[in-house]
């Protein structure tokens, strides 16, 4: 695992501006995250949570601003440099390869990290119905597995940030049920995490601190009881009261 | 029947010559998305460097080893310090690759035009076989040693590839590149050296290709752009980006071409346009192509 400093933001963003084209999608988002708490991104679609995520992982480069990590900028790195430095991500596709077993998902997963066999056992503890699974090719698992799959290979590089994108979508409420109990039993190993949702309650029973964005702005930043007081931020940028 | 059976191994010989182009070719464009024109210019480079080389030795096993490393070499420069440079300030359309790795294809050509024609006064060359390849061998019917030896190293190249690309992390990982290249830089991967190492293996294996054919064709200016044609029609039928179909393709192709030479000559100038027109309005993608697989 990455050295980390707890008196310092695990990840910080100051004001940063992304673009996609001519479109100006972030405009001057700043949030911090601290070490071992988990940050929910909330807002309505097209708010700029996806491409908050794909500016922190450097898929959408911001344009203007700051990103640190751990209190190193990692805004002017590529992509693979900053996984490198402790963030395991998981987007909002999952990004399961169809032509891959589980088990080559795993074994890219641990080539490209590095990864030890007894991290892979450990990570393979926490999701036994992947190891069921492993001569199945990514096509042939469920939405469920295949979260469950996403976020496994995520953890294998052991990171200090889990950053996922809308890990809920898609899913029965009986699974999104056990991929929360899967992330809250992440956050109890110490792992950070940065989590975009559209289901908000799920969002909100795991965060410590909320984010709401709207129009690639922050609209509210505080703590899940403090949104709950909000009504007036619920309901014009969560579409609930 | 032993006419048949000379053709169809003559079809067989000329398709694993293609399946060394191709399968480069086509990795190259299912993974990066880059229709680079010029992979015959690799081809040649390897043939011209093989016959230096085995004119300053006389080794033909060393011209066959050490030749290829120079387009490996070139591939590498090309892709990760001209072409992924391109493409990060978005030129990368198709058509910006295809007029830059056209151009220079002809600049290749030129150069060795310079070189060997202008310059030493050589034109159309050849690498000689070594003693045990000549001649001819009895497999029911006479033929041709060396054409034997093209078909074993086609066959090779192709198992060694599916061994390389469906067994080992490194092919898993050009596999999910193919399937979404941006996955994979989200994992941790570095996948512009991926692309390059990929790109410069494809260069590499067009050289040994061109080392290979010069032992048994002539090596001259044209052959970057004759070996072009047939490669890309294979590309296309087998599928972007499918080994599987590069193989399938490369064996219709050669095969279409020495039959259709050997039985109805009049139809042999247009036979494979013919196929290649058919399979792009059945199967646009190609006999084994498909969409990206990411879910």
């Amino acid at each position: 695992m990455t050295e980390t400093n707890p008196s310092r933001p695990l990840l910080e963003l100051c004001d940063i501006h992304t673009y996609y084209g001519e479109s100006y999608i972030l405009q001057g988002e700043s949030l911090e995250l601290r070490h071992g708490q988990c940050l929910a991104l909330l807002g309505r679609n097209g708010a700029g949570k996806t491409t908050t995520l794909r500016s922190i992982v450097g898929l959408t480069p911001i344009r203007r601003g700051r990103i640190a990590f751990n209190g190193k900028t990692i805004s002017d790195m590529s992509t693979h440099r900053i996984i490198a430095q402790g963030i395991g991500y998981v987007p909002e596709n999952r990004g399961i390869f169809g032509s891959l077993t589980v088990r080559e998902h795993i074994e890219v997963a641990m080539w490209a990290r590095g990864c030890s066999a007894a991290r892979r056992d450990q990570v393979l503890a926490i999701f036994p119905r992947i190891s069921e699974r492993m001569g199945h090719l990514g096509h042939q698992l469920s939405g469920g597995e295949q979260q469950m799959l996403a976020i496994a290979r995520a953890m294998l590089a052991d990171p200090v940030l889990l950053i996922l994108d809308e890990p809920s979508e898609g899913l029965a409420p009986v699974i999104v049920e056990e991929v929360r109990a899967t992330l809250a039993r992440i956050k109890e190993t110490g792992t950070s995490i940065l989590l975009v949702e559209q289901n908000a309650a799920m969002a909100m029973s795991l965060a410590d601190t909320v984010t709401v964005l709207s129009q690639g702005m922050v609209q509210f930043a505080g703590t899940p009881a403090g949104l709950e007081a909000r009504a007036d931020i619920k309901n014009a940028y969560l579409g609930i009261s | 029947m032993s006419f048949f059976l000379f053709n169809a191994l003559n079809g067989l010989q000329l398709s694993m010559l293609i399946f060394l182009m191709a399968i480069g070719l086509t990795i190259i464009f299912g993974l990066m998305d880059t229709l680079n024109l010029a992979h015959g210019a690799f081809y040649m480079v390897g043939a011209y460097f093989g016959y230096a080389l085995f004119s300053t030795t006389g080794n033909f096993w060393l011209a066959l080893t050490i030749a290829p490393l120079l387009p490996l070499l070139l591939g590498f420069v090309l892709q990760y310090f001209v072409l992924q440079p391109l493409k990060d300030q978005g030129r990368s359309a198709h058509l910006d690759m295809a007029l830059l790795t056209f151009g220079l294809l002809f600049f290749v050509i030129g150069a060795i035009d310079l070189i060997f024609f202008e310059t030493l006064g050589l034109t159309f060359l050849s690498i000689d076989k070594p003693e045990f390849l000549r001649g001819a061998v009895n497999i029911g019917i006479l033929y041709p040693t060396y054409r034997l030896f093209i078909i074993i190293i086609g066959l090779t190249v192709a198992l060694s590839a599916w061994f390389l690309l469906e067994r080992t992390v490194l092919g898993a990982v050009v596999r999910a590149g193919v399937d979404d290249n941006e996955m994979v830089r989200a994992m941790g991967i570095n996948i512009y050296l991926v692309f390059a190492l990929v790109f410069a293996l494809g260069c590499g294996l067009a050289g040994f290709a061109g080392v290979v054919a010069g032992a048994e064709l002539s090596i001259d200016v044209n052959m970057g752009v004759q070996i072009l044609i047939p490669t890309l029609v294979v590309v296309i039928l087998g599928g972007l980006g499918s080994v599987k179909g590069c193989f399938i393709g490369a064996i219709i192709v050669g095969m279409t071409d020495t039959l259709t030479q050997a039985y109805l000559p009049e139809a042999s100038t247009f036979a494979i346009y013919i196929l290649l027109a058919a399979t792009l309005i059945v199967r646009p993608l190609g006999l084994f192509g498909r969409p990206q697989q990411t879910i």
